[in-house]
């Protein structure tokens, strides 16, 4: 499969290309973390990241790429590495000195928001994901939900975006999103 | 609540996906340092993103952890590929060796008798011989095809008066233009003496042939063949007769319907000649410039080694 046919699928949507990628150029990354103090299982989970980073980006036609995937995917797998390196560097310290960032809070938040998210039609998260996740525009979303046009895409998107909101309302307290 | 009207929302969407501009965004965020409400409305909205986006995020690894990495991912399938390639060449160096080997045999005289276009002799009246032209041989440059594919001896054509001499001048001009020399099956007429049309030796055998020490020929073959000419001459009065002369083995002998075959053997560091025919070997003996007599082997340990080079000749 070439680079412009993996690019054409992905636009469309197709997660197959994202498979093919990822068995494509599994080994590369792997062997790029491991010889960098990494598992495998750390060079899975950076791996996969680079590839959804790749699929925001050739989703939501932000991607110019001016070299061959493999070239990308390697760069973006190898500054998520140094990142998280970085991260567990930091982390490493914060413990000696006893402090910890309450990055469970977080994730119990985040928790809560998807379990409201399911509480949507699947046709409501479908239009969030495509939105806020695959950055798709109005004139895209319509294209891809077979709406009419994009004002009928934006007030979709804006329903589904206000029934959400209440749901996570309910769910929580004003103070829980401060910081 | 002042926050979910359209406009607001429409803001907030805008400075959370960073598509405002600098000036924009400082003010934007000016209002939310002086505006509390607003600062909760945008932290909400940033985590309500946050987790669609992290759902989806989910949902896409959930689909790559269950590819199945190929086997030439892994490293198991590296060591797989390295002791491929190790085989190969493995394999490949023990077929230079061989080659090699096979290159530095030497290769026994087995002599072939074979149409050649240009010696084909249109006169009627000469005495009948048949010149083995290691020239000519080599000049057309064909011979290991030829035994490659008649590994079978063969006779003569005799004459070229009678109506076969066209075919074998057709046989050797397709020889000549298909690269590959054709061999004459006998097709002897007793009561001609003419002249043989320049029917030749075969050049040595393929290499091939000589790597085969489990018979015990092989190191009695010679390292240089003697390659002598033949001539036939079927003179009743001196059957079974030969000599050595200028170079040439003459045959006095009536080869009808036989085939017969020179064979070379290295003996005690001295090339020996045998002449075999009929299913008898006779000595062939350089020195002999007269006309003698064939002698048969008589010797029964000789007769086999000839019997299985021979037979593996064949």
């Amino acid at each position: 499969m070439t680079d412009e046919k993996v690019v054409e699928l992905i636009k469309s949507g197709d997660e197959k290309a994202l498979e093919f990628l990822y068995r494509k150029n599994y080994r590369m990354v792997v062997k790029l973390i491991m010889r960098n103090s990494g598992t495998e299982d750390e060079a899975k989970d950076v791996f996969q990241d680079a590839l959804i980073v790749f699929w925001e980006k050739v989703r939501g036609n932000r991607l110019v790429l001016t070299s061959k995937i493999s070239t990308y995917l390697f760069s973006v797998a190898q500054n998520l590495w140094r990142k998280e390196l970085d991260r567990k560097l930091r982390n490493s310290g914060e413990m000696k000195e006893g402090v910890s960032l309450p990055e469970w809070e977080r994730q119990e938040k985040v928790e809560v928001i998807q379990k409201c998210l399911k509480s949507l039609s699947e046709t409501c998260r479908k239009i969030l994901t495509l939105y806020y996740f695959d950055q798709l525009s109005m004139v895209d979303l319509a294209k891809e939900m077979g709406f009419a046009n994009a004002d009928t895409a934006k007030t979709k998107k804006y329903k589904c975006k206000t029934e959400l909101d209440k749901l996570v309302k309910v769910n929580y307290r004003p103070s829980d999103f401060q910081d | 609540m002042k926050y979910t009207d359209d406009s607001i929302q429409q803001q907030i969407e805008t400075y959370l996906r960073q598509e405002m501009t600098d000036l924009d965004r400082s003010g934007f965020e000016r209002r939310m340092h002086d505006d509390a409400d607003l600062h909760e409305e945008v932290r909400r909205q940033e985590a309500l993103i946050g987790a669609i986006r992290q759902e989806r995020i989910l949902a896409l690894k959930s689909g790559l952890q269950n590819v199945n990495i190929s086997l030439w991912s892994t490293g198991l399938m590296e060591i797989a590929r390295i002791a491929a390639i190790s085989a190969g060449l493995g394999i490949a160096s023990l077929g230079a060796y061989y080659y090699y080997q096979q290159g530095k045999a030497p290769e026994p005289v087995k002599v072939v008798q074979q149409v050649q276009q240009k010696s084909v002799d249109p006169a009627p009246k000469v005495q009948s011989e048949i010149g083995f032209n290691k020239s000519g041989l080599a000049e057309s440059g064909v011979q290991n095809k030829v035994e490659e594919s008649h590994p079978e001896v063969l006779a003569l054509n005799p004459d070229p008066l009678v109506s076969g001499s066209k075919d074998l001048e057709r046989a050797a001009n397709t020889s000549a233009q298909s690269g590959t020399s054709k061999t004459v099956k006998n097709s002897f007429q007793p009561e001609t003496e003419a002249l043989e049309p320049g029917l030749k030796a075969a050049q040595p055998e393929t290499s091939r042939d000589l790597a085969q020490p489990e018979d015990g020929i092989s190191g009695m073959t010679s390292p240089e063949s003697i390659q002598p000419e033949v001539v036939i001459k079927r003179d009743n009065k001196d059957k079974f007769h030969y000599q050595f002369s200028e170079g040439k083995l003459v045959l006095y002998a009536d080869f009808n319907e036989k085939l017969y075959e020179v064979l070379e053997l290295n003996q005690h560091n001295e090339k020996q000649l045998y002449l075999a025919y009929d299913g008898h070997f006779f000595v062939l003996d350089p020195s002999k410039t007269e006309i003698s007599p064939l002698r048969e082997v008589k010797d029964q340990n000789l007769v086999q080694i000839l019997v299985a080079y021979q037979k593996r000749k064949n």
